[in-house]
């Protein structure tokens, strides 16, 4: 046995697919969720053709009676079914767009990738926190990314949006323990594939590791600032400088920092 | 709160079923990629998490769990258990791996992603979280999210070991006995723990 899982022979809240559900279990779900919702950003979305396979998987394991009907094709936009419910019109707004988006794709075979329809909202109401909370805390902190590396997150004409514009700023509460980041010119992300992650230096902690911020987004239908909510993991006692990294889905513990786009430096 | 899918899904109504991937399919996803270094290992974990959700759907009881908080358990017990099989802490990739290991999706589609819309049984979490001290909050994460070793735990941190071991301990004890007591409050009749200990297949 390794190391490892002796390790995990200690953790009654992980536990082996098939044992009994334990409160341990429950509890340190909750905890994952609870972390993962801190951040706010959409989760990355179930890749087409991996939706594709679980919902073949799905005839051989849920058990036969109730309503019929499986397939997706069967699920129209504002169809109704045998039962007189429109599964569509039941749903929540995601839900709805998620299903048309399988519809979409399975019926053209092209690419279907539908907007999230609260986004431009979400997007003007961060901007609109922002502001509040440079007129409500005087003492918060505004400063201005800048370049750190020749990485290609930072998109090509970044010169010009430097010149003209800047790449953005961070704006940071101390005592709020908030802030909210600005972004201009910084390239849209796949986050299935990597997605950007926000480290805050501490003066009061290890240089070594600094502060998780977080991972976010850029949609690639983003136009014009992209502002994100900065929402530490652990309290920041005093911020020296944030760095932007781009990491694996999810965020990592420890950055390697190889590809380091932007960094903002307290004075 | 959206109603719950498993019981429609435990009652044979298939048409349940794409409802289920669209609202868990990201979460499933998330859990599984931020963990496993592997995209092909993560794909295998969604589909089995999928398989115990269809299995398991009957097991399913709202007075144990929210529906949100059983399917992430499921699916931690099924990434855990990969990375277990693996006998290896969680890998962090670089960048270029990831991107090397992606696979292209058919004709580069998706179905659009979600925020993540969390119960009360998660903010009942963060609230305790929030309580905890600094030390304690971040041994937890690197424990409970991050999937850490408890001897790793301890060599980022530089606490000893069985400090790791008791920040963890205690802290999921209160959370957990918290959530139980709420469960007890919301029946109104009192839930016996043991009779949450219910297998899944």
């Amino acid at each position: 046995m390794s190391r490892f899982e002796q390790e995990r022979d200690d953790a009654p809240w992980e536990q082996a697919p098939g044992s009994a559900v334990s409160d341990w279990e429950v509890a340190a779900a909750a905890v994952e969720l609870a972390m993962l919702s801190r951040g706010g950003q959409p989760l990355p979305a179930l890749p087409a053709g991996l939706v594709e396979r679980v919902h073949r998987d799905a005839p051989a394991h849920v058990p036969a009676g109730g309503r019929p009907v499986a397939r997706l094709e069967a699920l129209r936009l504002g169809g109704r079914q045998p039962g007189g419910r429109s599964w569509l019109a039941a749903a929540g707004w995601w839900t709805a767009a998620c299903l048309a988006g399988l519809l979409l794709w399975q019926w053209s075979g092209l690419p279907r990738v539908a907007p999230p329809a609260a986004e431009p909202a979400a997007a003007a109401s961060l901007a609109e926190l922002r502001g509040q909370l440079l007129a409500e805390d005087p003492a918060a902190v505004t400063v201005a990314w800048k370049k750190a590396s020749e990485d290609p997150s930072v998109v090509v004409g970044q010169a010009e949006i430097e010149t003209t514009g800047g790449l953005g700023d961070v704006v940071w509460s101390s005592a709020r323990q908030q802030g909210f980041m600005r972004f201009r010119g910084l390239a849209a992300n796949d986050p299935t594939v990597a997605q950007y992650q926000l480290w805050i230096f501490d003066a009061e902690r290890n240089e070594a590791y600094p502060v998780d911020g977080g991972v976010f987004d850029v949609p690639a239908e983003a136009d014009g600032d992209v502002v994100v909510r900065i929402d530490p993991r652990l309290p920041v006692s005093r911020a020296t400088a944030f760095a932007i990294t781009v990491e694996q889905p999810g965020g990592v513990v420890v950055s390697t920092r190889e590809r380091l786009p932007l960094l903002a430096a307290l004075p | 709160m959206e109603d719950s899918l498993l019981p429609r899904i435990a009652s044979g109504d298939q048409s349940a079923v794409p409802e289920c991937i669209c609202r868990y399919g990201g979460l499933v996803w998330t859990l599984a990629r931020r963990r496993l270094a592997s995209r092909e290992d993560a794909e295998d974990v969604v589909q089995e998490v999928f398989v115990d959700l269809w299995r398991s759907a009957d097991r399913f009881d709202p007075q144990v769990a929210e529906e949100i908080t059983f399917v992430a358990m499921i699916a931690r017990r099924r990434v855990i258990d990969r990375l277990r099989r693996g006998a290896a802490a969680p890998e962090t990739a670089s960048i270029d791996e990831a991107g090397a290991a992606a696979v292209p999706d058919p004709a580069g589609a998706r179905v659009v992603g979600r925020r993540l819309e969390v119960g009360e049984e998660a903010r009942l979490a963060d609230e305790h979280l929030s309580r905890l001290k600094p030390e304690e909050q971040q041994v937890l994460r690197l424990s409970i999210y991050d999937s850490l070793s408890h001897s790793a735990i301890a060599e980022h941190t530089g606490l000893p070991l069985g400090t790791v071991k008791s920040h963890i301990r205690r802290g999921l004890d209160s959370l957990r006995r918290k959530l139980a007591g709420r469960s007890r409050d919301d029946s109104g009749a009192g839930l016996s723990r043991p009779a949450a200990e219910r297998s899944t297949r």
